[in-house]
Formats: structure tokens, sequence, C-alpha cells
């Protein structure tokens, strides 16, 4: 009976051990699969972010053809048309003695076809810079700024160092320099706008500074504009940072854009 | 009253609750589940008849002999229908066929079908940690604690592995010294009503996720 | 040795401009003959059938593009002066021409007027020297190659300065006083000499080689 009695302690202890181990496998088994659970989640989430930023880049990529496309039209089309109504005015000219209000007609008619050529090669330039390959972002920056300084704004351009920067990635940053000018020009009510280009090793700094009524990202505004921008510089891996500028009124614009496009 | 027929019958009452929560979602339940309701039905009937016997003076073994190889078949069908193997519906066959030879010719009805209990309870086992193998490589839930399945394989890899340390141990008690060991039933209907709380788990989750 | 009496050939493919442009064109004294393509292989059809004395013609056109097209015309009919109206006024582009050996170069935002200028430049003094094809050239001017070294005569210096100065082959003979025929065997040895095509080349290799600067606006 002694006997007995130690056996079934022994099943009771040996089973009770045998089931505690059990217990521990199984609750083992729920953490590890949490675990896996968790790491998986967050592959998931980085493969979900690369798509969506690949497809943001497809995106840029497609209205960048966009542009050009269009640009190449209005460009090619438009402006040889132009240039044909020019030549038959200039024919009536040649043919018909003008006089008077026909004279002046005909003045104002060439005038407005100059015009007219005028905004088609700087719409074509705005969509699309062809000449950005040869011009490079400097020269392309430098253009921009001329070509609206004055125009119920004076833009100052400056330029720390210099560089010849002409790729894709460049031409991201000259599109988001143009959204952030035309930004500035249609909703800052500003009078003068400082836009500089500092080049240091390894590293770019856009700044653009004007004297509006100051940035307010709440407003809407912008909106499709500013994530335009905003995708962009993730693209180019920038650090954007908009804000008011700490002395007087207006808005500050600070871009620090990585250059490395000869390495890797 | 009898420790032994306690214990007989708070386990036979242990499935009182399983019952319950698989007959109120009997209709919209997985086949997996509707076959664990079975299971847990079966169980219960088994364990009543058998207190009846037992109360009368009868031999049990012919009806729980029969209970053991009802259990294999809709257990191993709760996991074949996640498993979907051809080489286990194979082994399946063989083993039913051998348990059955096992009831009426080997061991006979009238004694403990031991190897009946040893093979089906170690393919089960063999089954469970397949089935969890399955769920770790395959991520199938976010939150594991709240699939059904899950605690279903538990219960089975505890109850099995349980009874078959009991049966094991209690032959080598019986060549030692020959007797009846009660004991044994206490701790196998332990067993038996740490199976039904799991199974319970289980089709709680199930209820509670489907009632979402 | 003025010519008057010019063939010219047009070649556009758009029609409107096309009709403007060969009205606009019948109005020049000195034209006598007009035809037209529209395009760069309609173009060379029609100077295969008979050589002109000058084309103009625009970059953009289906079938055969205006760059292929000068290019082709510059090496089977050397004497056929080529003036280019594009819209196109990238410097690069305007670099890339004058490598080809065009004679001219018109931007179309320009004055239909200017056209009558351009043409007669091309034919009296084989290049037209306007604003574009000057700034085009300046940048050139500032980065000077000192790969090969190139000797010329005195006389052979004297005919380039006087060629990039805009005179025309008769009024150089007078002012050296030497035969027309002296002339262009002195020219001839300066194209050689400079690897060049036409009088745009001279210009570009004399600016390149400090030779000759425009004079400071």
């Amino acid at each position: 009976m002694e006997e007995l009695q130690s056996s079934i302690v022994l099943v009771i202890v040996l089973g009770t051990i045998g089931m505690l181990l059990l217990i521990a496998g199984m609750s083992l088994f729920i953490v590890l699969y949490q675990k896996r659970m968790l790491k998986e989640k967050k592959k998931q989430a980085e493969r979900e972010l690369e798509y969506q930023s690949q497809m943001i880049q497809m995106q840029l990529e497609s209205q960048e053809q966009e542009r050009k496309r269009i640009g190449a039209d209005l460009h090619d089309s438009l402006g040889s048309l132009l240039w044909g109504a020019k030549v038959n005015a200039s024919f009536l000219q040649r043919s018909i003695e003008l006089k008077n209000s026909a004279l002046d007609s005909y003045t104002e008619l060439n005038y407005i076809l100059d015009e007219s050529i005028n905004t088609v090669r700087r719409i074509a330039w705005d969509l699309t810079p062809d000449a950005f390959l040869y011009a490079g972002l400097s020269e392309s920056v430098r253009k921009l700024c001329n070509q609206f300084d004055g125009k119920g704004i004076k833009i100052v351009f400056n330029e720390e160092g210099a560089e010849h920067w002409n790729d894709d990635r460049a031409l991201q940053v000259f599109r988001i320099v143009q959204e952030l000018v035309s930004n500035s020009l249609k909703h800052s009510q500003a009078n003068l706008l400082h836009v500089s280009l500092s080049w240091q090793s390894g590293n770019l700094e856009v700044k653009l500074n004007d004297n509006g009524v100051g940035f307010k990202p709440d407003a809407g505004r912008n909106g499709v504009g500013l994530w335009n921008v905003e995708q962009r510089a993730r693209q180019l891996q920038a650090k954007i940072h908009i804000g008011n500028p700490p002395i007087c009124s207006g808005t500050e614009i600070v871009l620090q854009i990585p250059l490395h496009h000869d390495k890797e | 009253m009898d420790v032994t027929i306690l214990f007989a019958h708070i386990s036979s009452s242990s499935s009182i609750i399983p019952i319950i929560l698989g007959l109120v979602q009997y209709r919209r339940t997985t086949p997996d589940l509707k076959l664990i309701s079975w299971l847990v039905i079966t169980s219960a009937t088994a364990d009543v008849i058998s207190l009846m016997l037992i109360l009368n003076g009868f031999n049990t073994w012919p009806i729980a002999n029969i209970f053991v190889i009802g259990q294999f078949v809709l257990l191993f069908f709760v996991f074949d229908h996640h498993l979907k193997k051809q080489y286990l519906k194979t082994v399946f066959v063989i083993l039913v066929c051998f348990a059955l030879l096992n009831y009426l010719f080997i061991q006979t009805a009238n004694s403990f079908n031991t190897y009946t209990s040893y093979i089906t309870g170690i393919f089960l086992i063999l089954l469970a940690i397949a089935y969890l193998y399955r769920l770790m490589s395959n991520l199938v839930v976010e939150k594991i604690y709240n699939l059904p399945m899950l605690w279903i394989a538990f219960g089975t890899l505890v109850y099995f592995s349980g009874t078959l340390f009991l049966f094991l141990f209690n032959n080598y008690l019986i060549e030692h010294q020959p007797g009846n060991h009660q004991y044994m039933w206490i701790l196998h209907n332990v067993l038996n009503i740490i199976k039904n709380g799991f199974l319970a788990i289980g089709l709680w989750k199930n209820y509670k996720a489907a009632s979402y | 040795m003025i010519r008057n009496k010019l063939k010219i050939y047009l070649a556009d493919d758009h029609t409107v401009v096309r009709k403007g442009m060969i009205r606009l064109l019948s109005t020049f004294d000195r034209v006598s003959e007009i035809r037209d393509a529209s395009n760069g292989k309609e173009l060379i059809a029609q100077i295969e059938k008979s050589e002109p004395d000058a084309v103009i013609m625009d970059v953009e056109m289906p079938v055969m593009g205006g760059v292929d097209a000068a290019k082709y015309i510059a090496q089977h009919y050397p004497e056929v002066k080529i003036l280019i109206l594009t819209m196109h006024t990238e410097e690069v582009f305007i670099h890339k021409l004058m490598d080809i050996g065009i004679h001219g170069f018109l931007s179309k935002a320009a004055e239909p007027s200017e056209v009558e200028l351009a043409l007669y430049s091309i034919i009296d003094r084989d290049f037209y020297r306007n604003e574009i094809v000057e700034r085009a050239l300046k940048k050139i001017s500032a980065q000077v190659e000192e790969n090969h070294y190139v000797r010329l005569t005195t006389r052979e210096l004297e005919i380039l300065l006087l060629i990039c100065q805009e005179y025309t082959p008769g009024e150089i003979s007078e002012r050296l006083q030497i035969s027309e025929k002296t002339f262009f065997n002195h020219r001839s040895n300066i194209l050689e000499k400079a690897e060049v095509r036409s009088n745009v080349g001279l210009l570009r290799f004399a600016l390149q080689r400090g030779y000759f600067a425009f004079a400071v606006a």
C-alpha cells in the first residue's frame, strides 16, 4: 500500500510537471506567433510604403511626360501656326497700302501675334524646360526668377558656390522651386521674394523668403501644389521646412537636398 | 459518495457548457466546429451511459472502447478539414480498420483497448502539432488566441498526451501491483474536464467572433 | 556677283504656314521661283530634280525632319544655302545645326520681314548673323580648345576677319584687290584648315581661337 501511495504521488508530480511544460509550450507558441505576426506586419507596412512611393514616383513621372507632350505640342504646332498668321499679316501689309485705322489694326494684330508667340513659348518652357538638360538647375532657376521679376514682385536670386546639376533629380528640385515661386506669387501678396541656392558639400540648400502674409498650413489654399512639393521632396529624400521667419513677416521655406547624384 | 463517482459526475457535467455553446451556434458555424459540437455531445452521452453502467454494476469497456474510436474519427475530420492531405486519410483508414479489428478480435470489447488508445492518441497529437506548425508558418490571423481552432488543437494536445502518459503508467502499475487503480480514472476525468474546457474556449471564441 | 532671280524651296509641315510663306516670298524682289514640300524627304526629291539657290525649312516635320534633311543637303548639295526657320531656339540645338553646316537660323518668333534679310544674307555672304546665332556663338567663344594648332597665312587671316564682319565675296575681293576666284581659293583653304563647312563654321572658328570678337554691346 505504501508503494502504491508513492506511485500515485509520482504520477501526480510527473503529470503536473508534464502539464505545466505543455502549458508553457502553448503559451510560448502564442507569444512566438504574435511576435512573428508583428514582424510580418511591419514588413508588410514597409512593402506598402515602398509600393506607395513607387506609385507616387510613377505619378510624378507620368506628370512630367504629360507636361513634355503638351509643351511640345504647344510649342511646335501652335507656335508654327501663329508664325503662319504673322506671315500672312506681313503679306497683307506688303500688298496693300494700309492707312489710318487699318494700319493701326495691322500694328495691333502684329503685337497680339507677337505676344501670343511669347506666351506659347513661356508656357512651353514652364511645362518642360527643354533647355534644362543643357542649362542645368542654377541657370533654369535664374531664368525662372528673371521671368517673373518685376511683374508685381521683385525677385532676387543669388547663388553660393556653383555646380552643374541637370539629371532627373535636379529637374525635381526645379519643379519644387517652380511650384513654390508660383505659390508665393499667387498667394503671399508679397512684393519681394528672395530665392537662393547654396551648394554645400554633398548638399544643396534651397531657400525661399517672401515678405507676404505668411504661411497658413491649414488654409488649404495650395493643397495640391504643396502636396506635390512634399511628395517630390520625399522622393529626393530632402528635408523641407516651411515656416514663418523669426524677425519679419512672410514665409520662409528651406529645403535641404542631398546631392548624391554622382556617388552610388 | 465515492470520489471516483464524484469526478465522473463532474466530468460528464463539464460537457454541458461546450454543448450549449455548440448547439447555440450550430447552424452558422464551420464544419470543423460542427464536428467539435458532435464530439462533446458524444463524449457526454458516453459518460452518462458509462456512469449508469457503473452504478448498475456492468462492465463499461464495450462503450468506452467504442467512444475512443468515435472520438478519434471526429477529431481526425476536424484536423483533416484544415490539413487536407491524402496520405493522412490513408493512415486514418488503416488505423480505423485496426481499431475495429482490435475491438472485435484482438483485445476484444470487454477489456480496455490499450493499443487503439495509444495509436490513435499519438496520431492525434501529431495532427495537432502539424496543425500548429502550419499556423505558425502561414500566420493566418492577426490575434492567434482568438482563433477557435487553436484552442481545439491545444485541448487535443493536452488531453491525448495526458491520457497517453496515464495509460502507460497504469500498465506499468498493473504489471507490478495488480489491483483496481481507481485514481487513474479520477485523473483521466480531470483531463477530460480540461479538454472540455479548451473546447469550450474554442467554441466561445467562435461564438464571439461570429456575433460581431 | 549679286544674284537675282532666286530659286527658293520651302519645307514646313503646316499647309497654312506654307501657303502664307509662299505668298510672302513672292513679294520679295529678288525671288523668282518658289517650290514647297511638306517634309524633308519631299524637299530632297525636289532638289534632286533641280537645285535651288536656297532652302528655308522647319525642324519639326514628319517622315524626315529638318536636321536630317539639312545634313543630307549640306553633304550632297554644298551650293544650296540652308535657312532654318523654327520655334526651337535652344543654344545647344543651334550649335548642332551649325556643326551640320547650315547658313542661317531664324526663330519663328521673329518678324516675317526678317526672312528677306536672312535670305539675301545667306545668298550673298554665305551666312546670316542675327542675335540668336550670336548668343549661341558667344557661349562657345568662352571655351578655347587648344587641342590642335591651325596655322593661317596673313592673307587667310585677313580674309577670315572680313568674312566674320559680314562682307560679301565681291566686297572682300575689291578691298584686298584680288579676283573673286582667288578669294574663293583662299576661303576653301581656310575651310579645310579650320575643318568647317561654311562661313558660320568660320565665325565659330574665329571666335574660338580668339581671332575675332563681337563688339561689346
